[in-house]
């Protein structure tokens, strides 16, 4: 508690007095004059720090504990920033090492200089590069490189070009990830120790594994501070892995590894480092491994040998070895056995499979076809990643990365496939991890199965809307009106406009042309109705009647001939189209189209000057006669001169019953009397 | 397109003979009274049927029948009003009374063109090919015997019927798709673009030809041109549900994601039980991370259409994802059982 009551005080204090919080801040008494004993502890605890981190990366996390404490006091020095970062970085804890790192930059940009080859920089780099920030990896990798002496970049410069190639294939990779699952064993098999080289039996009850936890046998530990190695077993049993236990049959007090099993899980290959880094073979015997036995020396030609698989007909050995003739680090070697069951000399793989980097955890096929291997060479992404090669036509193939999720920047390495070729099984270093190399699974989802997207057939178009036949048409049941249009002085055929109004719906039905040569028309109406037919031709005065066509007319023929007047003074014609509501002078609607005949009429002969004569039959008085006959002709001029025509051109008379033109003593003839004539007064 | 087609069926009965002043010597001996009326009737049951009163206008005509049984009109007008009332077979027997009645008329085009809808290609093509002995003009005999040939999956003679058919009426422009249609078939894309254009050339607001030019320009990757011309048809027919379907797909596609769900979703709103719109859209849902959404619509598909073989594979993808594989597997098998191949692979390789 009273520690953080410093700790404000001295941000208060950098604040207040203007210091730039990127200024590197020394742990001295010069820096903290007030605080020397809280100086004095946090030197203290950085020394201890330090211890820890000198004993190696086994115990970071102690280091980063005291180094913690001492920050607490002074979160302003580089180096101290820099050391935290660094302990992060290799307790995979990417984040925090990035955070500490940048801070280290950031107050001091020259720590690189005066640090050795392992400069912020560049470990920030590899932080990035870890935490899948490639792009600011390769930034930092070059601003790395580039404050290098040119001694220091003679040196180092293949290396860190390497790490930037890294990142550029860790790109790509990720942006194209394999399609796989890769599932963490779980925490009841993995520690926060280092767990790796797994192997599984053919039915993947039983996975054998290496790890340097806490338990392994005489827990010692080794110079990096980790335990020694040891074997563990974990059987899978109702769907979930057990409690790892020590195969205590097969570890010693120093290191005893997994380093392979055949096919068939009869054999089992052991690395032991009592026996000179040596590999071990132990076989099945009922459910227990003998005593691991070390092969011969052929294999084991005194350097150092970890890792092994042989062929499924168990004549060919594929292991690792640090042999000197190798291509650098360590190599990948087999040995085939002659015909008395011995093991041969054995031989590099070639540089095809072989790098000057290391290859390590070595797997073939069970059908001797696909070698599976780690390596720090080839196109990693980042520390070892598996890779694969065929052996076609007496050659291994360039091995293809084995792809991202699977690889990662880290090292992923150790990798054996499950009989069933559904499954592998390896050891990786990733974020979900239970603290440094885990057991993972991996689900081979095989090539993509890509989904089918569906569509519509394109459809034939005769279904399409209305998808019936049309009808047969209407039968023509109607009467055929039909006749001639003559000059009624002549009787010479005329070419005239002929409209056919249907009354009961004041429409107007057909416009049409009378022939030009005989003057002949024709047309077909429905019966049952009332219609009003109106004849014009220029110069003639127009011919209006309505008729009935009867209902019993139908499918018959009606003649009506036509004769026009020439417009002379003098002409008349009965407006036959003009309706009065009964007994009023009142027009009506119906009479609208005939109105407008005698308007055109009008306009098109400007000197017209007519008379409107209104005429009623003999029922009802002379006066009251007279009287509605005058009014109804001047009902017909009110309209003209209300559409525009002079009254000077219109003359209105009401006759009464005084001109017949038929008998008034039928119904026939008092309707023909009951009439409005149109008359020419001047032209 | 609607419009067209009107025409279209108004072109076809032009040539119909005019039946009714046509009668035989036994209707030349009933009363005048009695054709009279029967032409009435006639008439007024057309008048029924325009104002889509069916069983009025059925009842009409069988009066008008019954005073005139030689009224060919009136027996051909009976079957187009049983087929709008879905009696297929009703309709069949009153157009081979027209046949019967009129053995050169165009009664067998109608006969067949309704064998036609029944799916019994061969009576339709039997009928159709009466139909152009008796009318060797007759464009749309030739073109609906293309249309029985293509369902026959005869696509050599379809093509020589849909040319005819062309030549007879350079026009005609559901000649012309449906002749596109034939060759994207036969992947004879650059002839089909052809006939497709000709199709919307002749009739601008034929939504089906617009969208025929959409599949080919998304066959041919020109996905752009694709979307345009699904958005021409979706303008000219906005209830075009599988036009939304085409343009979704082509969407999806290109990356799209959003933009081709939106397009499903009208799809579905327009046609509820559109199984292709649902199964498209889970495609899309999974490919935006909703896993769970992609197998509701992958379960819809398959409710509406139990034998969408694709849907249950595409789920089971899905459920592979989730790490289901006993569901997986179980889709897998039962898209297998309903013919999807690629599922039994799947099968063999991760069900084991």
């Amino acid at each position: 508690m009273e520690r953080r009551n410093i700790i404000s005080g001295v941000i208060l204090l950098f604040a207040s007095s203007g210091i730039a919080f990127s200024q590197n801040v020394e742990f001295n008494k010069y820096n903290f004059p007030d605080h020397k004993q809280e100086l004095s502890y946090a030197l203290s605890d950085i020394a201890t720090g330090d211890k820890f981190y000198d004993e190696g990366p086994g115990i970071y996390r102690l280091a980063i504990d005291n180094y913690l404490k001492a920050y607490k006091f002074n979160s302003e020095n580089a180096l101290l920033n820099y050391k935290l970062g660094r302990c992060y970085l290799v307790e995979n804890n990417k984040a925090e090492a990035i955070k500490y790192l940048e801070k280290a930059i950031r107050l001091d940009p020259r720590i690189n200089l005066d640090m050795e080859y392992n400069d912020a920089n560049f470990l920030l780099a590899r932080a990035y590069h870890l935490d899948y920030q490639f792009d600011k990896a390769i930034a930092s990798y070059t601003l790395h490189k580039n404050a290098l002496t040119p001694e220091q970049l003679a040196a180092n410069v293949k290396t860190i070009d390497k790490m930037i190639a890294e990142c550029e294939t860790a790109k790509e990779l990720v942006s194209h990830p394999v399609r796989v699952f890769v599932d963490n064993l779980g925490e009841v098999v993995n520690s926060a120790y280092p767990d790796y080289r797994p192997l599984v039996v053919p039915e993947e009850s039983l996975i054998m594994f290496t790890s340097s936890r806490e338990s392994t046998t005489g827990g010692k530990r080794d110079k990096d501070s980790y335990y020694f190695e040891d074997i563990f077993a974990s059987y899978y049993e109702d769907g979930r892995w057990t409690l790892p236990q020590n195969s205590y049959d097969l570890n010693s007090n120093s290191h005893d590894a997994t380093a392979g099993i055949s096919s068939d899980g009869t054999i089992l290959y052991v690395y032991k480092s009592s026996g000179g880094n040596a590999l071990f073979e132990s076989a099945l015997i009922g459910n227990t491994y003998t005593l691991p036995e070390q092969m011969p020396g052929i294999i084991n030609d005194g350097f150092k040998q970890a890792s092994a698989s042989l062929t499924f007909d168990k004549t060919t050995l594929y292991f690792t070895s640090q042999r000197e003739d190798g291509y650098g680090g360590q190599d990948i070697y087999f040995s085939k056995k002659d015909a008395k069951d011995r093991w041969q000399k054995a031989e590099n793989l070639g540089a095809t499979i072989n790098t000057p980097y290391d290859e390590e955890g070595v797997f073939i096929s069970p059908d001797g076809k696909t070698l599976y291997f780690s390596s720090t060479g080839h196109n990693t992404m980042g520390g070892f990643d598996i890779f694969k090669s065929e052996f076609i036509n007496g050659k291994w193939s360039n091995p293809e990365n084995f792809g991202y999720p699977i690889n990662t920047p880290d090292n992923d390495v150790f990798f054996t496939m499950a009989a069933s070729g559904q499954r592998g099984y390896y050891s990786s270093k990733k974020k979900d991890g239970y603290g440094e190399q885990d057991l993972y699974i991996i689900t081979f989802l095989g090539a993509a199965k890509p989904m089918v997207i569906s569509r519509d057939e394109a459809l034939l178009s005769y279904k399409l809307p209305p998808a019936v036949p049309g009808t047969a048409p209407m039968i023509e049941i109607n009467t055929v009106l039909t006749g001639v249009i003559l000059d009624a002085e002549d009787l010479s055929p005329l070419q005239a406009t002929i409209e056919i109004i249907d009354n009961s719906k004041n429409e107007l039905m057909a416009s049409f042309e009378s022939n030009a040569t005989n003057g002949a028309y024709l047309i077909s109406l429905q019966p049952g109705k009332n219609y009003g037919i109106s004849v014009n031709r220029k110069e003639y005065l127009f011919h209006s009647e309505n008729f009935d066509i009867p209902e019993d007319a139908m499918a018959k023929k009606i003649s009506k001939d036509i004769l026009l007047k020439r417009l002379e003074v003098g002409s008349k014609i009965v407006l036959n189209n003009i309706f009065f509501d009964f007994n009023k002078a009142s027009l009506r609607p119906e009479s609208v189209a005939e109105l407008d005949r005698m308007f055109r009429m009008m306009n098109d002969f400007s000197s017209l000057k007519i008379e409107l004569s209104g005429h009623t039959d003999n029922v009802g008085s002379a006066n009251y006669n007279q009287k509605l006959s005058e009014d109804r002709a001047k009902s017909v001029v009110d309209y003209l001169i209300g559409k525009g025509i002079s009254n000077t051109r219109l003359v209105y008379k009401g006759y009464g019953f005084t001109q017949p033109v038929a008998d008034n003593k039928t119904e026939e003839g008092r309707q023909l009397n009951r009439r409005t004539e149109f008359k020419v007064l001047e032209k | 397109m609607k419009k067209k087609k009107t025409l279209f069926v108004i072109i076809l009965f032009l040539g119909l003979p005019l039946f009714n002043y046509a009668q035989d010597s036994d209707t030349a001996k009933r009363s005048m009274k009695d054709a009279q009326l029967a032409n009435k009737l006639y008439n007024e049951s057309l008048g029924c049927f325009n104002d889509k009163k069916y069983p009025e206008a059925i009842s009409m005509v069988n009066k008008a029948i019954a005073l005139n049984p030689q009224f060919i009109n009136a027996y051909y007008n009976r079957a187009c009003f049983r087929l709008q009332m879905n009696g297929l077979d009703d309709a069949i027997a009153d157009f081979t009374k027209v046949t019967s009645l009129q053995p050169g008329g165009s009664g067998f085009t109608a006969r067949g063109y309704i064998y036609l809808l029944k799916k019994d290609y061969q009576k339709s093509v039997d009928d159709l090919s009466i139909a152009v002995v008796n009318d060797p003009e007759s464009a749309d005999a030739y073109y609906y015997r293309a249309c029985a040939y293509v369902l026959q999956e005869k696509n050599s003679q379809a093509l020589a019927d849909f040319d005819k058919a062309i030549e007879l009426k350079p026009d005609y422009a559901i000649a012309y798709n449906d002749r596109g249609t034939v060759k994207m078939k036969l992947n004879e894309l650059v002839s089909a673009k052809s006939d497709f254009t000709k199709a919307v050339t002749f009739d601008p607001g034929f939504a089906a030809a617009f969208n025929n030019l959409g599949t080919l320009a998304e066959l041919s990757g020109d996905f752009e041109s694709a979307l345009e011309n699904f958005t021409a048809a979706l303008k000219i027919q906005p209830d075009y549900y599988s036009a939304f379907n085409d343009r979704g797909r082509v969407k999806h596609t290109t990356g799209d994601f959003a933009g081709a769900i939106e397009d499903y979703n009208k799809a579905v709103t327009i046609k509820p039980d559109y199984f292709f719109a649902f199964n498209n859209r889970g495609i899309s849902r999974y490919m935006s991370g909703d896993l769970n959404g992609a197998i509701a619509d992958f379960t819809k598909a398959i409710e509406i259409n139990p034998k969408y073989g694709e849907a249950y594979l595409n789920r089971g993808v899905v459920k592979e994802m989730q790490r289901d594989m006993k569901g997986a597997c179980a889709d897998w098998n039962k898209a297998f059982e309903l013919g999807v191949q690629a599922a039994g692979n799947y099968v063999n390789n991760q069900c084991h």
